[in-house]
């Protein structure tokens, strides 16, 4: 009769923790509160500290998530559909308006942005839908695609209305990315590329005046620097004064001089660049991929194609927000307002973070389980 | 029968289980792959701007550290006809909190709330204007701060880090309210003067004109920003200057007011509730003094007005928000005769046309009541003008017809509004057979030109429209009324923009108009004339001008029965207009004035005085125009 009991029964428990995953989301997360104490000049207040209450919340409900069977999570996937679709709707009625787009929620202290949250709800019906079928049988079965069609096209429109063209580009990136993964034969893809190429024109005639206007101002940005070109050429100004080494921490101008209006929020990342240089900006960007890389890992260890699919999916979700943000912020591509995870701030993201995260352990936990 | 050697459906399952897991590999390494292509190529892009272009962006980097930053022009000063100064620039001290400095709002807000005795609802509103405001831009708490409060809060400073006490231009009128329907006022600019004046579109500051002349010159006030190039340190606070270029003043304008004139007649008017003054200098048609009372401060729009003032002065029925000498519109009263016995002269009757006066006058079924009810008895056309008998009038005006008098009364500059270019003025009303027609679809009838004989009726005019009429009557000639004399593009280098010579002579003969003028001296210089207790009792001074009364109400025949309600009896709104219009000196004409005081009752006892007050006061106090101010310090001799 040793005492061990306690010490076995923490044994598993520890070992049980992700731990590569939670120590790149902690490195992560880690310049993102720097970058907010750098923000705020110098202060904790009024980012950081918020910040850090929301990882530390964050991580809870990762471990709440984390705790529970994933086949929980599989039968609740339709659920949590039918959830974001309602809080999207509810966004249309009740939505908080700035700058001409209803994006937001207002939940008593906390402000949501639905849109966000959808997208794993959709990631996790997409996992659950296409899971039953096996080796081939997706490519066969095609008469059954309007459902999966409609799992993404819902969301996608009823963001589009708000008008956030951006998000709704991104949900049907995402949708195709897990239908890509679910093992759909490569020509569908190839023929959709095509229809979408041919309905650009089309799509272009029905964007809101901005986005053209930002998508114009993308290919030529130095042709309005005070209006719409204002936050890619301010933007490539700090990552470039930044040089290869940076100018310090604390030490940027770019940012703190309030060139960059939402400098704490989408435009994290340059103020990360301006004053840890090239060096900071890849090591960040190799963090992400590490954390890419880890997530795909689990996803190709798991053996049923719920798992494997819902863990590539909030990959593929993750990555989106890092290649946009990146891209966005270094010119590549058009400003569409899309934050970096962990390191912006802001609650949504975080949110959709930690939930990835718990639902990564929880199939990584529960990986030798075959699926029903 | 054997069964064929076919795989199990166990097997199969299994097999069809490892090409999909064959296939997710295949697509997870693709996936891999497009996340680590997508990475390189944004590391290639940030390799690209961070090192190759890195000079680059330095250098733009740099040049964001220099901020540019526009300077307000001083605004042009408004200045009298002798360079004494209407409108000018002063600088007065503004409390600025800087949020970014601050480190407690909360308790440097209250520490000034004591030391300002700021009431909790304003600190309640500041606090949460405050929240919303950007960190590094000054929140401007007090537009105005006064001496004590200033030295109040230099000596709290240890206590009030962030807050400052920073000087900011501000418009000064030293007329005050007596001149603010002349200048106007001016205040911060909206969205459409933005668009307007799209070079003040970012500067800190600035102020546009809102009213008056303020508003009609704006273009030339205003001037052209300056830059000022600041190298700021990382929290956006200047370090310091790098370039200063002053921008370009606004112009001065030179107006045609007398300062002095102004002041008294503006002075002269409060006696009454509510009046209208304009005084003319014949020469070339300077306004010397444009009064109408009640009036506001200016200063009270700039930055000061709170909702419930000006919702007040909105609602107020004395309207001092209107200036009434060229917006109100008035039936002329007896002051419309002189224009009928012009008409009548010059289509032939005579002065010594002759009409029966017997207290009334009946056309058709219709009675006509002249002022005196018991009649003036047999009358010519002088002794008509001084008596002001309104039956004399009645015929006269049947005589020479509403053709010629709408004609007269154009040819003196009534019904059109004048060229003084101040908005806001009203045009007035000559009613002719067309109008009639057009507007209550009737013919004009007798008994309107009766009416209209005596300046009663749908006639309308300003008192502006009366003082050149006024005008025009003494010279003979086509007077246009001014306001602005010249503009000043620099201090000692004056580009003066004298407006046209001298008038046309009017297309009247000169002996109606000797006729005319006749009478109107006997109105107020001869026993018997209406204005006669009104005179200017010194030689050479003396004036001519009219009386009128213009009813604001019907007299039903029941009243005439029990005899009319006296003035005073009534209430204020239902009284009589007074008017009166004269020039001086009456040998040779050099000023003239129309007053109206609004209710005020006779026109001989009310509005007269104040006419012969500003009359006497134009020709004993007003320099010689010769000594007008030309701008560069001298007199012109």
């Amino acid at each position: 009769m040793n005492d061990y009991s306690a010490l076995r029964r923490f044994k598993p428990w520890f070992w049980g923790v992700h731990w590569p995953l939670l120590l790149v989301a902690a490195a992560i997360g880690g310049f993102g509160l720097l970058a907010l104490y750098s923000a705020a000049g110098g202060s904790a207040e009024p980012w950081m500290q918020t910040q850090l209450v929301r990882f530390a919340v964050g991580l809870l409900i990762a471990f709440v998530v984390a705790s529970v069977d994933i086949d929980v999570w599989r039968r609740l996937a339709w659920l949590a559909w039918f959830g974001g679709v309602g809080l999207l709707l509810a966004v249309e009625f009740w939505g908080v308006t700035v700058n001409n787009a209803t994006r937001w929620l207002q939940l008593g202290f906390v402000t949501l942005q639905p849109s966000e949250l959808m997208r794993v709800a959709m990631v996790l019906v997409l996992a659950a839908w296409f899971q039953r079928f096996r080796h081939g049988e997706v490519s066969k079965k095609v008469w059954l695609f309007p459902v999966p069609a409609l799992l993404v096209l819902v969301p996608a429109l009823l963001v589009l209305r708000q008008p956030d063209f951006g998000t709704a580009a991104m949900i049907l990136a995402l949708g195709a990315a897990v239908i890509f993964m679910s093992g759909l034969h490569l020509w569908y893809f190839f023929a959709g590329a095509g229809a979408l190429v041919a309905a650009l024109p089309l799509i272009w005639v029905r964007l809101q005046e901005y986005q053209q206007e930002r998508i114009l101002t993308f290919l030529n940005p130095e042709g309005d620097p005070l209006g719409a070109g204002y936050h890619t050429i301010q933007s490539k100004i700090a990552l470039g004064s930044g040089g290869l080494s940076g100018k310090g921490f604390l030490g940027g101008t770019q940012g703190h001089l309030s060139f960059l209006p939402e400098m704490h929020t989408d435009f994290i990342f340059t103020l990360l660049a301006e004053e840890f240089g090239l060096l900071g900006s890849v090591a960040l960007l190799g963090l992400y991929l590490s954390l890419f890389a880890v997530m795909l890992f689990c996803a190709w260890r798991c053996r049923g194609m719920f798992g494997r699919l819902l863990v590539s999916g909030l990959c593929i979700n993750l990555a989106l927000y890092v290649f946009i943000n990146v891209g966005m912020v270094s010119g590549l591509l058009p400003v569409v307002g899309v934050p970096l995870p962990l390191v912006s701030y802001g609650g949504t993201v975080v949110l959709v973070f930690f939930i990835s995260l718990g639902l990564v352990v929880s199939v990584s936990r529960g990986r030798s389980a075959p699926a029903d | 029968m054997p069964r064929s050697l076919g795989p199990s459906p166990i097997a199969r399952a299994r097999e069809a289980e490892r090409r999909q897991s064959a296939r997710f590999t295949r697509r997870v390494l693709l996936l891999g792959g497009a996340q680590l292509a997508f990475a390189t190529v944004l590391g290639a892009r940030l390799y690209k701007i961070q090192v190759l272009d890195s000079e680059k962006y330095r250098l733009l980097a740099e040049q964001n550290r220099v901020s540019l930053r526009l300077i307000a022009a001083p605004r042009g000063k408004i200045l009298d006809r002798q360079g004494k100064i209407l409108a000018e620039n002063t600088t007065r001290f503004q409390l600025v909190l800087l949020p970014a400095e601050v480190a407690d709002a909360e308790q440097t807000l209250r520490t000034l709330a004591e030391i300002l005795h700021l009431p909790d609802e304003t600190l309640r509103e500041i606090t949460d204007r405050l929240k919303k405001h950007p960190r590094f831009l000054p929140y401007v708490v007090r537009e105005e701060l006064g001496w004590r409060e200033v030295s109040a809060v230099e000596v709290n400073t240890p206590r009030l880090a962030g807050v400052y006490v920073v000087t900011s231009a501000a418009r000064h009128y030293p007329q005050g309210e007596a001149l603010s329907h002349v200048l106007g006022y001016i205040s911060k600019p909206n969205e459409e003067d933005q668009k307007l004046y799209p070079q003040i579109r970012r500067v800190p500051g600035v102020k546009v004109g809102r009213s008056g002349l303020e508003i009609q010159y704006e273009a030339i006030l205003q001037g052209r920003p300056g830059t000022k190039e600041l190298e700021v340190d990382a929290s956006g606070r200047p370090v310091r200057e790098l370039s200063h270029k002053p921008g370009t003043p606004g112009e001065d304008l030179i107006t045609t007011i007398d300062d002095g004139m102004q002041h008294y007649t503006w002075k002269r008017l409060q006696s009454e509730r509510s009046a209208a003054a304009v005084v003319l200098d014949l020469y070339r048609g300077d306004v010397l003094a444009l009064a109408s009372h009640p009036s506001v401060d200016p200063g009270l729009f700039d930055g000061k007005l709170t909702d419930k003032t000006w919702q007040q002065l909105q609602s107020d029925p004395l309207k001092p928000l209107n200036n009434k000498v060229i917006a109100g519109q008035y039936a002329p009263g007896s002051t419309f005769k002189p224009v009928v016995a012009l008409a009548a002269l010059e289509s032939g009757h005579g002065p010594h046309t002759e009409f029966y006066c017997p207290g009334h006058f009946t056309l058709g079924d219709h009675r006509f009541h002249c002022w005196k009810k018991e009649g003036h008895g047999r009358l010519t056309m002088r002794d008509a003008m001084k008596a002001s008998c309104d039956v004399y009038f009645y015929q006269l005006g049947l005589k020479a017809g509403l053709e010629n008098i709408a004609a007269v009364a154009r040819l003196l500059g009534l019904g059109s509004r004048t060229r003084l270019g101040v908005s806001g003025e009203s045009e007035g009303l000559v009613p002719s057979r067309e109008w009639k027609r057009s507007v209550y679809n009737d013919r004009w009838h007798d008994g309107e030109t009766v009416v209209l004989s005596i300046g009663q009726g749908s006639i309308l005019t300003t008192p502006l429209q009366l003082a050149v009429m006024s005008a025009r009557l003494a010279t003979g000639l086509e007077i246009q009324p001014r306001l602005v004399r010249a503009r000043l593009a620099r201090p000692h280098r004056p580009v003066l923009r004298e407006l046209s010579g001298l008038a046309h002579g009017l297309s009247l003969s000169p002996w109606s108009l000797a006729f005319v003028r006749d009478a109107l001296d006997g109105v107020v210089n001869e026993i018997g004339g209406t204005a006669y207790r009104r005179r200017i009792d010194r030689e050479g001074l003396e004036m001519a001008g009219k009386t009128g009364t213009s009813q604001v109400r019907r007299i039903s025949p029941e009243e005439r029965e029990d005899g009319v309600t006296k003035n005073e009896d009534l209430p204020w709104r239902r009284r009589d207009h007074a008017l009166f219009i004269g020039y001086a000196p009456v040998a040779r004409p050099r000023y003239a004035a129309a007053v109206v005081v609004e209710h005020g009752g006779g026109g001989s006892t009310v509005a007269a005085p104040i006419v012969r007050d500003i009359l006497f006061h134009a020709q004993s106090k007003i320099e010689r125009l010769a000594g007008d101010f030309n701008g560069d310090g001298a007199r012109r001799g």
